[in-house]
């Protein structure tokens, strides 16, 4: 059985995961991400990533704080840096900012932090996210 | 289309409408490409016992729209160095058509600021700005 971590275990300040989760950029999920968008490949460009693909790589980062099922996204912020290319390895970092309950609802604050390979930021997230449902 | 003398888009300029159909299988396309495996937008029997009664898509999954009208647009601009913030005000469900509307809001030194909608019918699903640097391919 799966266990999820509880809200009240959450600190502001607490980073997850212990090491920077790594996301390799693949030709396939670059493809892929692009048709879901409605956009097209086989241009010269195929290579350089949309910049929302950060919801992609942000990912495993977010799997980290190993939220109970059922937890939505309220908003979400990007500030892209640099642009992400296939064949990129990147490093993300989270870090919990603030934490609140608001209309019965509890809300986890996070920023995200990823680098490239060269240890070139890429992008910063802000992410508000509802909980989801404990057991 | 028009530009102002330092090559930025007028306020006020509309972008082209972009519209996507939204069906269970896009959204389980999108949770196995981004890994985000939330049952909500997966499993009808868990979402039932949501407030939505039923499988939403991924907010994220939207943003994706977004971010393909603003490169149709913009072209390669938006992939450089741009900046994104929305809010996603309501759930889109499978069978829903996705509009994306966004308009030139401001065009700051060496910036354009578009405001970005998705609506659903006359359901608003997100709204937010996205920023791109520099001079905007077709603006």
């Amino acid at each position: 059985m799966t266990t999820f971590r509880n809200y009240d275990d959450l600190r502001v300040g607490t980073r997850f995961p212990d090491k920077p989760a790594r996301y390799a950029v693949t030709a396939d999920v670059v493809n892929a991400y692009r048709t879901i968008g409605g956009g097209e490949s086989g241009g010269k460009d195929d290579h350089i990533a949309p910049p929302t693909i950060a919801a992609v790589y942000i990912r495993p980062a977010q799997n980290a704080l190993n939220g109970p099922p059922g937890g939505i996204h309220a908003k979400q912020r990007f500030a892209f840096s640099n642009p992400v290319k296939v064949g990129d390895t990147l490093d993300t970092t989270l870090e919990i900012k603030e934490l609140f309950e608001r209309n019965g609802r509890r809300f986890v604050v996070s920023e995200t932090r990823t680098t490239n390979q060269d240890d070139v930021l890429v992008c910063v997230g802000l992410i508000t996210q509802v909980w989801g449902q404990e057991p | 289309m028009s530009v102002e003398a330092n090559g930025m888009p007028p306020i006020g300029t509309r972008l082209p409408e972009r519209r996507h159909v939204v069906d269970q299988a896009l959204i389980t396309a999108y949770a196995h490409v981004s890994g985000d495996m939330n049952p909500l937008h997966l499993d009808p029997e868990f979402a039932k016992t949501t407030k939505f009664g039923q499988t939403i898509a991924h907010g994220m999954m939207t943003l994706a729209f977004v971010s393909q009208a603003m490169r149709d647009w913009a072209g390669p601009a938006w992939d450089d160095q741009g900046q994104l913030a929305v809010t996603f005000v309501a759930p889109v469900f499978a069978g829903d058509e996705v509009i994306v509307r966004a308009e030139v809001k401001e065009s700051p030194p060496g910036m354009t600021l578009c405001k970005v909608e998705c609506w659903v019918g006359e359901r608003l699903t997100l709204t937010g700005e996205a920023g791109i640097r520099g001079v905007p391919d077709h603006g």
